[in-house]
């Protein structure tokens, strides 16, 4: 067994102790006759500052607050205690009011992107390494127009020693319309073959019409193209990465707002604090 | 693919990914090296700054973007390189930012109009009220403090050390009392005592359970319930706001029974935790009585013949007297079997006359030849109307003066005697001319106002054509004698002779509810089940009792006697718990609403089990000394007929996955004031 394996499981070890304990802590406090909505429902914006701390901390990188895979680990589990705890704040039942269903869909909308950033923060980087080379995503643009370049230069070699037209044409129709933007994106984040084996029969059906010398330029631009296609691999990938997060950050400063609200009027209509 | 980047110092640029701005050709790979500034504004102009060298301008391009040019500076230390200029987009981060603000800004939006008077009711609504709320309440502040109709004061409020739900609002419909907020609706006492009785049956379960935030078990009555620790409201009109779930008991309850099966404590003695009202030995009936020959055609054939559930209240109900009891014992309630058959009533005490002469006390006239007859309990109990008397009758009462020897006793005592007999004479005539003082009087010793029902028996106690014959026999010269008492003068001691002949009745010719005179008694002969004149007087002499009253006690225990003609009381038992003297005319078929602590109902029982199947939770005990539990008041010593119902019997079927074992499927909470009074005394004393 892995360290990572051995560490990971450990932590899901912790976070079943903590969480076993706060079923305890609910229970007691049902049992002496309190409203354990309460207790939950504090605990519950304690671990929902703790969360949004993670992305403060990412702000504050200068300061010595301990390494970014801890705080990362800490808002993992915390954000999965936190959806036990929810359950029991709301008592295992859907909601009835209108403003508690909007607090409700918030909830879950902010407890499943984070599921999914989990999900696709362990799984999307080892692709990276499948096709191609990690890029930065910033410099996918540059790196785009260049294969282009590089193939249109390979282009007008073809022209001007072979003076073939058959590649120019190959070029002008078919590949440079893909060139200047990533293509099958979402063909690529669930990490398909389709895009990959349709470009293979495309270029073995121009082989037919060239001549060797023809085929070994195409080839080359062959070589080229498909760098385009890991370059747009990478790019879904990544992209990806870093959308999540349009939803699950908003969402859950969203979430902070509605909660106080419904803290506010929780204590406003149900007793002093 | 290793040749697309290049991490090299020479090759390779920094990112600054989190600078607000960035260049708007980076889509296009064409982005300058310079990018815009933090204002988002294009920087867009050479690709160097040429330096002078000597007299030579330099190209300063750095090697990221190629190092120097081939043509180098222009002559005036220009630069040949111009940067497309560009308009300057947001980076994502920037543009994540900017959606959180937005979220943000929505979401704060929304709270401010969800606080909107249009919308509020509505929207902060946590969710319908149960049905029967819902058809009531319209505003939030029905229930909630008023100030919560404006969110100006929702933050007062939040920080308000008061509980903003008023108590009040529960029980201005649901009038539970004074203590609707103590546990149980309990005082401090009650409470005292109901414990007292948990902690005697339920020792060896009641340990002390370890709870982090209670305080509830040492407590007491001084712990507040609030309405809405049990019945939680908002959730929706098919909400059961009576559904408790078990752990909202364990605070108090430090035995934990969550589940009824494991955990809830043995049954002790249910369901016989006293004897039944009515005294009906099953067991002898079954195993002899119904066995017999004579009887053998009234004998019923299960259960059911006798008992049926009654669906409206859900007890099980028997059959009346008249259904059933009285095919066998028809003739028991009027005395055929018996030999004497009237209930004495009156009778003239025999009196040492010469005694009294000897003292100077005047009775005036008495008849001759009473034989050591002594005051029936019904004289002592209606001579007790005179305070002064009630010592003189309680030692009368308790055999311990006999009027008939009076010769050694105290002359103030013999003062007494001589009051008492013309206070008799008083009463004689009372009755005699049947006037309003009869019922006042009667009324009086009862303390209280008689029913309709009874007041009829009263006035119609005594016939008075048999009572004006009767009394003219045996003391002629009454009215007389009450004339000369009133001027203040004393009659003559004499003693009457009486034509016996006169006095004679023959007992097996009265008709039932008669009246008739025997010797110097006048007897009442009861007409059957149900007669009003022996119910009433039984009534009489309890409340009486009640009234502290100390013969009254001697007539209830004459009436009670199963030797007593009529005979009511040899089924219809007699309670008394500590003081409280009550008397069972009916069958203890308490409704699930008048039960103390349980809501046992029969009828949904009996759909699950045929008619003879009663035996699944009620098996005869042969054993048991039924009858020994009537010998006196006290309901609680007793044997039951039946063995205790076992708790593996109900948990049969009260289980979770079954049909249900919450503690309130069986239990109630609220205990109401009328019960508590009553039954907690009966409680203590079990």
């Amino acid at each position: 067994m892995s360290i990572r394996i051995k560490n990971r499981l450990l932590r899901f070890s912790a976070l079943l102790i903590i969480a076993l304990i706060y079923y305890w802590l609910h229970q007691q406090y049902a049992m002496a006759r309190l409203e354990p909505a309460f207790l939950s429902g504090w605990l519950m914006l304690g671990i929902l500052l703790l969360l949004i701390l993670f992305n403060l901390r990412k702000k504050f990188s200068y300061l010595p607050l301990g390494n970014a895979h801890t705080w990362a680990q800490l808002h993992y589990y915390a954000g999965m205690l936190l959806v036990l705890v929810f359950l029991l704040h709301i008592g295992m039942r859907y909601p009835t009011g209108v403003f508690e269903n909007l607090l409700f869909y918030f909830f879950v909308l902010a407890i499943l992107t984070g599921l999914y950033g989990i999900y696709i923060s362990r799984a999307f980087p080892r692709r990276f390494s499948s096709r191609g080379e990690y890029l930065i995503f910033e410099r996918m643009p540059a790196f785009r127009q260049a294969l282009r370049e590089k193939i249109e230069g390979l282009v007008s070699q073809s022209i001007e020693q072979l003076h073939s037209t058959a590649i120019t044409e190959f070029y002008s129709k078919r590949l440079l319309p893909v060139l200047s933007k990533p293509q099958n994106f979402w063909l690529h984040l669930f990490n398909s073959g389709a895009p990959y084996a349709r470009w293979d029969t495309q270029f073995a059906a121009v082989y037919r019409y060239m001549d060797e010398k023809e085929i070994e330029i195409t080839q080359q631009i062959k070589q080229l193209f498909y760098q385009k296609l890991d370059l747009d691999y990478q790019y879904a990938n990544q992209a990806m990465l870093k959308y999540w997060l349009f939803l699950h950050i908003p969402i859950s400063y969203g979430l902070v707002i509605l909660v106080l609200y419904h803290l506010l009027l929780t204590y406003s209509f149900s007793g002093g604090l | 693919m290793r040749d697309l980047q290049s991490f090299d110092f020479d090759k390779s640029q920094y990112e600054r990914v989190n600078q607000k701005w960035i260049c708007g050709n980076q889509s296009t790979g064409q982005d300058c090296a310079k990018g815009p500034d933090a204002r988002g504004q294009c920087r867009a102009g050479a690709e160097c700054k040429p330096y002078k060298n000597g007299d030579r301008w330099e190209c300063a391009r750095s090697i990221l973007q190629g190092g120097k040019c081939e043509h180098g500076p222009q002559g005036d230390g220009g630069c040949y390189h111009r940067i497309p200029p560009c308009k300057p987009i947001r980076s994502l981060r920037a543009r994540r930012g900017l959606m959180v603000a937005g979220v943000g800004f929505v979401c704060l939006a929304l709270a401010a109009l969800f606080s909107a008077a249009p919308l509020r009711d509505l929207v902060i609504n946590p969710g319908s009220l149960s049905a029967k709320h819902s058809a009531k309440v319209q505003q939030c502040d029905s229930c909630h403090d008023k100030k919560t109709a404006n969110p100006v004061h929702w933050l007062g409020l939040a920080f308000a050390d008061t509980n903003q739900t008023k108590p009040s609002a529960c029980v201005n419909c649901h009038k539970i009392g004074a203590t609707a907020m103590n546990p149980h609706n309990l005082d401090g006492e009650q409470l005292k005592t109901i414990k007292t009785r948990l902690q005697v049956s339920l020792k060896d379960n009641a340990v002390q359970r370890f709870n982090l935030f209670s305080d509830a078990p040492d407590s007491n009555a001084s712990g507040k319930v609030q309405c809405d620790t049990c019945h939680k409201e908002h959730r929706g009109k098919h909400t059961d706001l009576k559904r408790v779930e078990n752990f909202r008991c364990m605070d108090c309850h430090v035995s934990r029974h969550v589940d009824f099966k494991d955990e809830h404590p043995e049954f002790v003695d249910f369901a016989y935790s006293r004897r039944t009202h009515l005294r009906f030995d099953h067991g002898k009936h079954f195993e002899k009585y119904f066995k017999e020959e004579k009887v053998a055609e009234h004998a019923p054939e299960s259960c059911a013949s006798c008992h049926s559930p009654d669906n409206e209240s859900g007890v099980m109900v028997s059959r009346s007297f008249k259904d059933g009891c009285m095919r066998c014992h028809k003739n028991d309630t009027t005395a055929e079997s018996f030999t004497e058959k009237g209930v004495v009533f009156f009778r003239l005490p025999s009196l040492d006359l010469d005694t009294l002469s000897a003292n100077n006390i005047s009775i005036g006239q008495w008849p001759d030849g009473l034989e050591d007859e002594e005051l029936t309990p019904m004289m002592l109990f209606l001579l007790s109307s005179n305070e002064e008397l009630r010592p003189l009758l309680e030692q009368l009462a308790a055999r311990e003066l006999n009027l008939a020897e009076l010769d050694g006793v105290p002359p103030e005592t013999l003062q007494l005697v001589g009051k008492l007999i013309n206070h008799l004479k008083d009463l004689l005539l009372i009755m005699a001319n049947q006037s309003s003082q009869w019922l006042s009087l009667v009324e009086t010793l009862a303390n209280q106002r008689l029913d309709e029902v009874s007041r009829a028996a009263v006035e119609n106690f005594l016939p008075a054509q048999q009572m004006n014959r009767a009394f003219a026999i045996w003391i002629p010269n009454l009215s007389i004698e009450k004339l000369l008492r009133n001027r203040g003068k004393q009659a003559d001691n004499k003693l009457v002779p009486v034509d016996h002949e006169l006095l004679q009745t023959d007992a097996n010719t009265v008709r039932p509810g008669r009246w008739y005179v025997q010797g110097y008694a006048l007897l009442y002969r009861p007409k059957g089940h149900e007669d009003e004149m022996l119910r009433t007087w039984l009534e009489v002499s309890r409340a009486a009792i009640m009234n502290k009253n100390t013969v009254a006690m001697e007539l209830l225990n004459n009436l009670a006697h199963e030797d007593t003609p009529g005979q009511c009381m040899r089924c219809h038992s007699v309670d008394n718990v500590d003081g409280v003297v009550s008397l069972n005319w009916k069958a203890r078929n308490l409704p699930p609403e008048k039960r103390l602590f349980t809501v046992f109902s029969h009828a949904p029982h009996m759909k699950v089990l045929k008619a003879d199947q009663c035996n699944t939770c009620h098996n005869l005990n042969s054993k048991a000394d039924y009858a020994g539990g009537y010998k006196d008041m006290n309901p609680f010593v007793y044997q039951s007929n039946f063995l205790a119902i076992q708790k593996q019997t109900c948990a049969q079927c009260h289980s979770a996955s079954k049909v249900g074992d919450t503690c309130v499927t069986c239990h109630k909470y609220h205990l109401t004031k009328t019960l508590i009074n009553g039954d907690l005394k009966k409680v203590a004393a079990r």
